[in-house]
């Protein structure tokens, strides 16, 4: 059955209007065409908001509305606005559930304060902010760039270019490739099957995990003030390694018999190369241990 | 501490010039033995009292000003030795590059040569654990921490360069 | 390597024929291997020719000209308790004080003369404390739209960064000279200001 777009949006803004509480949640369900590159703004402040690429022009979201709040979203050809407005933006007001199927190759922005950000079967690129809600992207984008400061950012490859913003959250990358940047200030970041061209992953205090390999011609390159770094790499990895840490000990079992340790004064950097060299791996910590092992 | 040192940390910059008139001698001699050449022990000594001026003011006299010195003296050669082993990394695209020094040619007349002249012939790495420990009186495990190196590499690099000196002291 | 082939390859390694592998391994053996570092030990000796080297070498000219042309003027210190150089060392020092669970940033000029513990360094971080200030200006306005749990939050971080900058500093005031300390001290301020601008950007945008 045809339902009239008009008809629904009325719903939201009456009971915008009328005393809150008045309606549960309501029921919402939206579509409009649109380029298959659109570019799409979606703010949804405390809730949940799940993207899905589809294969379709167009754009449909359906969901949940939190009464006191109204939704609120249109848009045609290249470019779409849609979200959920609160008069009461404090925490406790609760938050509103918004699916949104988007064509796979759109160019969004996502906006959240404590709602969770989900995003697959994306081919295009992603651009989500959050204060505490967390993230948790799968698929091939192009680009993402998502950043939280509270929460927990679960990011699953392939994706051409990551810029990774974490505060205190953890960090988790699956299946990562090419260009990556993932900085936090106290979350653990961790990596695995990976296999980057260029990687930075930088934090303060959290502990860095990486596991995979390194592009012959790339660089791996890991910064911590107290956090611990631990690579597992190939065995057989070809690569320069420049390792330092000031107060800590540096570890690594790639050399011919088995496990060698290495306490340097004065934060020097300890440099040696496998297999002839090739990928460039450089790891620097004021007082974290340095990890560099075998897969 | 000496009066000395307390008007140097001031500000007086004739103080310090007494200080480094007293240990200019000493410190030189590092820096030369470090180095392996005149000129680049002459830069070394002239940074390390530059440096010695900025970083005065935090000493407070636990050692002796001459300890202090020396120890600066190493950091300042330390440094400049890292910068240039990264710029020089690039190149091999291998470990260290000491790994890559071979002995100077060491001139074949008969009389055998003066010391100073062998230390200064040897490779970098060689003689920097050389000087550190037979000439200075450091032991393996402080010198792979201070230069960033391991125990390992420094008995090695010890036993490379007594080797070599005394082949080039025996000619 | 094994001890045998360690002995076998002493030549090889003093004259620098071995592969950058071969030396690697030769050099890790002696990190573990007792027997071998006193077989070294005792198989070159320290030359006796060393207790005639002289510990003073006098330069062969005059280094006091090059040395006070470079030497960065100072003015007198307060007397009395020694004050660590890394209190007095920047012009302006940022801090971070919580108070009502409110984040404040305060920015404090030094009243005393600022003591060079590097000049180059003082001029970096003073430049990161101006930055850090103008955006903590904008955050403080924007304070009063702040949630109080994105207040928190930020303070948290904040926090965070803020000791391992402090960190970075003690290290780098016990042992001045060293340069790599001071990259992880500027490369703390990196952070800082960078942290700094999220939250501003977090705090403007609602």
């Amino acid at each position: 059955m045809r339902r009239h777009a008009v008809l629904l949006v009325l719903i939201p803004s009456l009971a915008g209007s009328l005393a809150p509480g008045l309606f549960a949640q309501q029921k919402l369900e939206r579509r409009f065409a649109v380029d298959s590159n659109v570019s799409i703004r979606i703010t949804n402040m405390a809730g949940t908001t799940r993207i899905i690429g589809w294969d379709r022009d167009s754009i449909a979201i359906t969901g949940s509305i939190a009464p006191g709040a109204s939704f609120f979203g249109g848009g045609k050809g290249g470019f779409a606005k849609l979200g959920v407005e609160r008069s009461d933006e404090t925490l406790a007001a609760p938050g509103s559930t918004l699916e949104v199927r988007v064509p796979r190759g759109a160019r969004l922005a996502v906006k959240s304060g404590t709602a969770s950000i989900e995003a697959t079967g994306l081919t295009g690129e992603l651009q989500c902010v959050s204060v505490s809600g967390t993230i948790q992207v799968d698929g091939g984008l192009r680009l993402l760039v998502a950043e939280s400061m509270d929460g927990n950012l679960d990011v699953g490859g392939p994706i051409g270019v990551s810029r990774i913003t974490g505060g205190r959250g953890t960090v988790t990358l699956r299946d990562i490739r090419g260009d990556i940047l993932a900085t936090t200030v106290a979350g653990p970041i961790t990596a695995t099957r990976g296999m980057v061209s260029r990687a930075h992953l930088e934090t303060i205090s959290g502990a860095i995990s990486y596991e995979g390999d390194v592009d012959r011609r790339g660089t791996l390159e890991t910064v911590t003030h107290a956090g611990d770094v631990t690579l597992r790499l190939p065995a057989t990895i070809a690569a320069e390694f420049e390792l330092q840490t000031f107060e800590g000990k540096i570890e690594t079992d790639l050399f011919p018999k088995g496990r060698v340790q290495h306490r340097p004064a004065d934060g020097s950097p300890w440099t040696f190369a496998t297999a002839g060299g090739g990928a460039q791996v450089s790891v620097r910590s004021f007082k974290g241990t340095i990890r560099v092992l075998k897969q | 501490m000496s009066d000395l040192v307390r008007r140097a940390q001031d500000g007086d910059e004739e103080a310090f010039g007494a200080l480094y008139r007293s240990h200019v001698g000493r410190v030189h001699a590092l820096c030369l033995r470090l180095a392996g050449d005149a000129q680049a022990a002459t830069e070394l000594t002239q940074d390390v009292f530059v440096r010695a001026w900025e970083a005065l003011p935090s000493f407070r006299g636990e050692s002796a000003l001459g300890s202090w010195l020396h120890r600066l003296a190493m950091n300042v050669f330390l440094g400049s030795r890292r910068a240039r082993g990264r710029r020089e990394k690039r190149v091999f695209g291998t470990a260290e590059p000491q790994l890559l020094e071979r002995p100077t040619e060491l001139s074949p007349a008969g009389a055998g040569l003066d010391l100073e002249r062998a230390i200064a012939g040897l490779p970098e790495g060689a003689r920097m654990v050389f000087v550190l420990h037979d000439v200075e009186g450091y032991q393996h495990g402080e010198i792979a921490r201070m230069a960033g190196i391991a125990e390992g590499t420094s008995k090695a690099q010890l036993f490379r360069a007594r080797r070599l000196l005394r082949e080039a002291l025996n000619r | 390597m094994t001890c045998a082939e360690l002995r076998a390859r002493l030549d090889a390694y003093v004259n620098g024929t071995l592969s950058s592998a071969e030396t690697a391994a030769f050099e890790a053996h002696l990190d573990t291997c007792a027997a071998c570092g006193d077989f070294l030990a005792n198989a070159a000796e320290r030359p006796q020719e060393l207790n005639a080297l002289p510990r003073s070498v006098e330069p062969d000219a005059d280094l006091w000209p090059a040395i006070t042309g470079r030497l960065a003027p100072r003015r007198a210190l307060r007397r009395g308790i020694p004050v660590p150089a890394w209190a007095l060392a920047a012009a302006a020092v940022l801090l971070i004080a919580l108070s009502s669970g409110a984040t404040v940033l305060l920015l404090r000029s030094g009243t005393h003369a600022p003591v060079t513990l590097s000049s180059r360094l003082e001029g970096v971080e003073a430049e990161y404390a101006a930055a850090s200030d103008d955006l903590g200006r904008t955050l403080e306005k924007a304070r009063a739209r702040l949630a109080p749990e994105t207040l928190a939050t930020i303070e948290r971080n904040l926090a965070t960064i803020d000791s391992a900058l402090a960190e970075s500093r003690r290290a780098l005031a016990k042992d001045p000279a060293n340069g790599v300390l001071e990259q992880l001290v500027v490369a703390a301020w990196r952070q800082k200001l960078e942290f700094l601008r999220r939250a501003a950007a977090l705090s403007t945008e609602t």
